[in-house]
Formats: structure tokens, C-alpha cells, sequence
């Protein structure tokens, strides 16, 4: 148990030194980069005068990449400095074209509007807009971070991350060869094929996908930039409507959970077979006094169908089958006076059974949901396995 | 040379109407034949069966063979031969119709000809719960 213990903590160890890679290189660059662009919003207004203008190329393993290579001449105090450069980080990509855009904006000899930095006046650009490459750079090294702590804190809380299912398995294709038992209890049903379904996994997904976004919205906002193009500000202002959209989703889950504990479901046989009724028996302990309006228990079968489009991968799903039951209804409920109850369902006769292939999935679930006086419902989501097996006149065979 | 024609003849599962014809009990044993015609021998390096499911629908296609025999290795004469095949189908899973998800079980044939495109020939059957 200890060395189980032990072997744990140097994965975690192992697994943050590999994240912290990522939040130094990401972090660290993009952050020198962000604070460099705030920087130049302090520089003076000075003229200059281009004295260099050509495409500079780096030659990589991945290939050449461009720079618009343009140097000027400018006086501040009387003391003149050849040190002027295009932009405060230049930054070299592929596509030569757009270099040779902005050289020959700048011939040798034209004089151009610049900014030196008054502290430093050996510093000076000639463009300093916005570039949003290190902000980009910068929210992944926040995300990692983010990540990075959500996981230590589930390690320290004993959390358990990724798909659990209940009882045993009822092999890939749903073969039906796991042995069958009774009185069996449910555990949660994790993530599947990127459908979170738990309150850990919710909150992980609203943690990266508000860091990333807000991160960005937030230099988008403080940059007072003009060149940012309005359709740029409307689509980081949709993924600020869906960060908000999960933001409080979770708060409801987590309010949730701030009046009741996680429900023990069991059900009276398992693996399941295709026409089976069966027993759900619930109980859920409130942490205070709690009325409750009723305890539904819902049999869902649900299709889950993952495909490719070029770089893109997307899992849709359809609900085929649907019963619901109530398991208790207007029932008063504390800490000590836990919420129980049963409900009869059944798998219909000409249901499918469980079926797991990489990309085609047909899942049995059972959806219990728990709703208080003036209080977010608690939902619960496991998955059931069915066997591909059937029950004639509903006793089993 | 005209290609030769392949065929599949299931033979019959446990029941007799018509409609069921092509339905056969997952667990129990699936036979059958597969016919050839040609109007001249054929170079053929063998003759393959495969039994098995694919998905198709929303998803990308998931597929597996559960059963692969080659029934006849070397040349075909000319004229019409049979080569009868026999396996058990596994547990699962059963054909399935759904929304966004299908599973659909087939007998493939495949003519393997060197240096010439592969004849083949598929039969659907409807793998149902004993």
C-alpha cells in the first residue's frame, strides 16, 4: 500500500516536471513577449530613416523561415543611433511573401514615423502593434499551470480522473462472457469519447477552457489595440459566452454537491440482459436538513459515434431509448435520515446491448437525479452493462 | 476473359419464412457455399471467406472479422464450382439498426487472381439474440 503510495507520488512527480517543460517554455515566452508589447505602448515618438530593408531567412530543420530584416537611423538628443529595428520581438515564420509586403514599404532612405524607449534610447521600433502569437504562447503556459494545480489538488482531495464503469465488463463488443452479479453498485460513469459526465471532469474542462480564453481576452482588452479585426473580437466573444455558459454549469454541480453527498446506487443483477427488468435501489445522505422533491432514476440508451474530418475529431450522440421511474418523492432528509428508495426498470426486449468499438458505442446509462427546495439538482450519471443476451417473458434464462 | 461471377448461398437458418431468410442465431453455427462461374480456368492463388460485422452510420467504420478460412488454394477450372464453408458465429455483437450507429454482419468471398483485379461477392445477414 505504501509502495503503491510511493510509486504514485513520483508519477505525479514525474508528470508535473513534464507540465512545468511546458509552463516554462510557453509561460516564459510568451510572457517575455506580452511584457515586451507593453513595454513599447511607454516608447516616444521619434523620426527615422531606413538604412537597411532586406527579407532575412532562417534556415531550420523544419525548414526557412522569414523576417522583414529593417534597420534605421534616428537622433534623440542630439546623439544619433543606427539601431532602430522593425518590431520589438521579431518573431520569423514561414511565407516569404508578406515579408517582402512590408520591406518594400520601407525602402533604404524613406523616412518613417518610430518610437525609441526614453529610458533605453538605443531601442526603437518602427511597428508596434499587437501581435497576439505571445498571448497565444502565454495562455497555454496558464492552462498547464492550471492543470498542473487542479491536478495536485484531486491527488491531495483522492480524486480519480477518467471512465469508470460499474461491475464488470461486458467485454468489447458486449460478448457477454463477464460473470454475472447481484446487488451490485454503480460507480459513476467518467468521460467518454469527450462527453464529460462528472463534476471533476466538468470542472477540469471549464478550468482550460476559461484560462485559455480569458487569458487572451484579457491582453485583447488592456492592448487598446485598433488593428484587432472585429470578427477576431466577436469569435473570442463567443468562447467567452461558452466559458461563461460552463462556468455556471459547474457552480450549479458544485452547489449541488454543497448539500448532499454522492448517491449509492445498486442495482439487483449485473451484467444486465436485453429484456431484463431490474431492481435500482438509492440512497444519498444530505450534509443538513434538506426537503426533497423527489428522486428520479432515468434509463437512458445512448449512441455515441466519433468520426474525422481533416484535423478535427467530433463524437455525436442520440438517445434511443429512454424510461424514467421516481425512486422518492417529497421526503425530508439530514444528515443522519438519508434519502432511500427503490424503482423497478427494464431493458426493453428489443433493446441492443452494450457495445464498445473505437468509434461506434452503444451505452446503457442510468441517470439519477435528486432535486432539493430552491436548490441546483443533484445528477449522477452510471453505466450499465448489458449482455448480448436475451430474457424470454422477463425470467432470466 | 470475361470475369468470373461469385455468389454466397447461405443455407437455411432455423427459420422458414421467407422474410427470415437471411437471420441466423448469434452462438450457433452459420454454412453455406460459395459458387463460381467462368468461362475459362482461372490463375487464382486462393479463395477466402470471411465472416464478420462492420459498423456504418454517423461514425467512422469500425469493423472485425470474427471467422477467415481460404476454402481452395490453386487454379479454378472452367465452369461453375462450389467451395462450402463452415463456422460458429461468437456471442456478439447483434445487427443493430440505430440513429446514428448500424451493425451489419456479412459473408465476404474474395477471389485472390495474380496480377488481376479480386473478384468478390457479399451476403448481409441479420445476427440476432438466441
Amino acid at each position: 500500500m505504501a509502495a503503491a503510495k510511493n510509486r504514485s507520488r513520483i508519477g505525479m512527480g514525474c508528470l508535473t516536471a513534464f507540465l512545468s517543460l511546458f509552463v516554462i517554455v510557453f509561460g516564459g515566452f510568451g510572457g517575455w513577449g506580452v511584457y515586451q508589447q507593453f513595454r513599447v505602448r511607454g516608447f516616444a515618438p521619434v523620426e527615422g530613416v531606413v538604412t537597411h530593408s532586406v527579407v532575412g531567412a532562417s534556415r531550420g530543420d523544419d525548414g526557412t523561415t522569414y523576417y522583414p530584416d529593417i534597420r534605421f537611423r534616428y537622433t534623440v538628443d542630439g546623439k544619433t543611433y543606427d539601431s532602430g529595428e522593425y518590431r520589438i520581438q521579431q518573431i520569423s515564420s514561414s511565407g516569404r511573401r508578406g515579408k517582402a509586403r512590408i520591406v518594400r514599404q520601407y525602402p533604404v532612405g524613406k523616412k518613417v514615423p518610430a518610437w525609441y524607449d526614453p529610458g533605453d534610447p538605443d531601442t526603437a521600433v518602427i511597428d508596434r502593434s499587437f501581435s497576439f502569437f505571445p498571448v497565444i504562447f502565454f495562455a497555454i503556459g496558464v492552462v498547464v499551470l492550471g492543470v498542473i494545480v487542479l491536478i495536485w489538488v484531486g491527488h491531495v482531495r483522492g480524486w480519480t480522473w477518467g471512465h469508470r464503469s460499474g461491475g464488470a465488463s461486458g467485454g468489447m463488443y458486449g460478448t457477454g462472457d463477464a460473470a454475472r452479479g447481484t446487488e451490485v453498485r454503480l460507480k459513476p460513469f467518467g468521460n467518454l469519447a469527450g462527453q464529460v459526465h462528472t463534476f471533476k471532469g466538468m470542472l477540469f474542462f471549464t478550468v482550460v477552457w476559461n484560462g485559455f480564453i480569458w487569458t487572451i481576452a484579457a491582453f485583447l482588452w488592456f492592448s487598446n489595440e485598433d488593428s484587432i479585426p472585429i470578427f477576431a473580437k466577436v469569435v473570442v466573444g463567443l468562447f467567452m459566452a461558452v466559458g461563461v455558459g460552463l462556468a455556471f454549469s459547474t457552480i450549479k454541480m458544485g452547489l449541488a454537491r454543497m448539500k448532499l453527498e454522492a448517491p449509492e446506487v445498486t442495482v439487483s443483477v449485473q451484467p444486465l440482459r436485453v429484456g431484463e427488468p431490474f431492481d435500482v435501489s438509492f440512497r444519498q445522505r444530505a450534509k443538513g436538513p434538506v426537503h426533497v422533491q423527489h428522486v428520479t432514476a432515468k434509463l437512458i440508451c445512448r449512441e455515441f459515434a466519433t468520426y474525422r474530418r481533416g484535423t478535427d475529431t467530433t463524437t455525436v450522440t442520440h438517445d434511443v431509448h429512454e424510461q424514467e421511474a421516481v425512486v422518492v418523492q417529497e421526503v425530508a432528509a439530514s444528515s443522519i435520515q438519508p434519502i432511500q428508495g427503490s424503482a423497478s426498470l427494464a431493458i426493453p426486449a428489443d433493446g441492443m446491448h452494450s457495445f464498445h468499438a473505437a468509434r461506434n458505442r452503444i451505452v446503457w446509462l442510468l441517470e439519477v437525479q435528486t432535486a432539493v427546495d430552491d436548490w441546483p439538482d443533484y445528477r449522477t450519471t452510471f453505466e450499465l452493462q448489458v449482455a448480448p443476451e436475451r430474457v424470454l417473458s422477463g425470467v432470466a434464462v | 476473359m470475361a470475369t468470373p461471377r461469385v455468389q454466397i448461398e447461405l443455407d437455411a437458418g432455423p427459420w422458414s419464412e421467407p422474410e427470415y431468410a437471411d437471420y441466423r442465431v448469434l452462438g450457433e453455427p452459420i454454412s453455406g457455399k460459395v459458387l463460381i462461374t467462368s468461362d475459362e480456368p482461372l490463375t487464382c492463388r486462393s479463395v477466402t471467406v470471411t465472416v464478420g460485422w462492420h459498423t456504418e452510420g454517423r461514425g467512422d467504420r469500425d469493423e472485425h472479422a470474427v471467422w477467415e478460412s481460404q476454402v481452395h488454394e490453386g487454379e479454378i477450372p472452367a465452369g461453375a464450382i462450389e467451395f462450402p464453408f463452415r463456422t460458429e458465429l461468437p456471442g456478439g455483437p447483434m445487427s443493430y439498426a440505430g440513429h446514428y450507429v448500424n451493425v451489419l454482419w456479412e459473408v465476404t468471398a474474395r477471389i485472390d487472381l495474380a496480377w488481376k483485379r479480386d473478384p468478390t461477392a457479399q451476403r448481409r445477414m441479420h445476427a440476432v439474440l438466441p
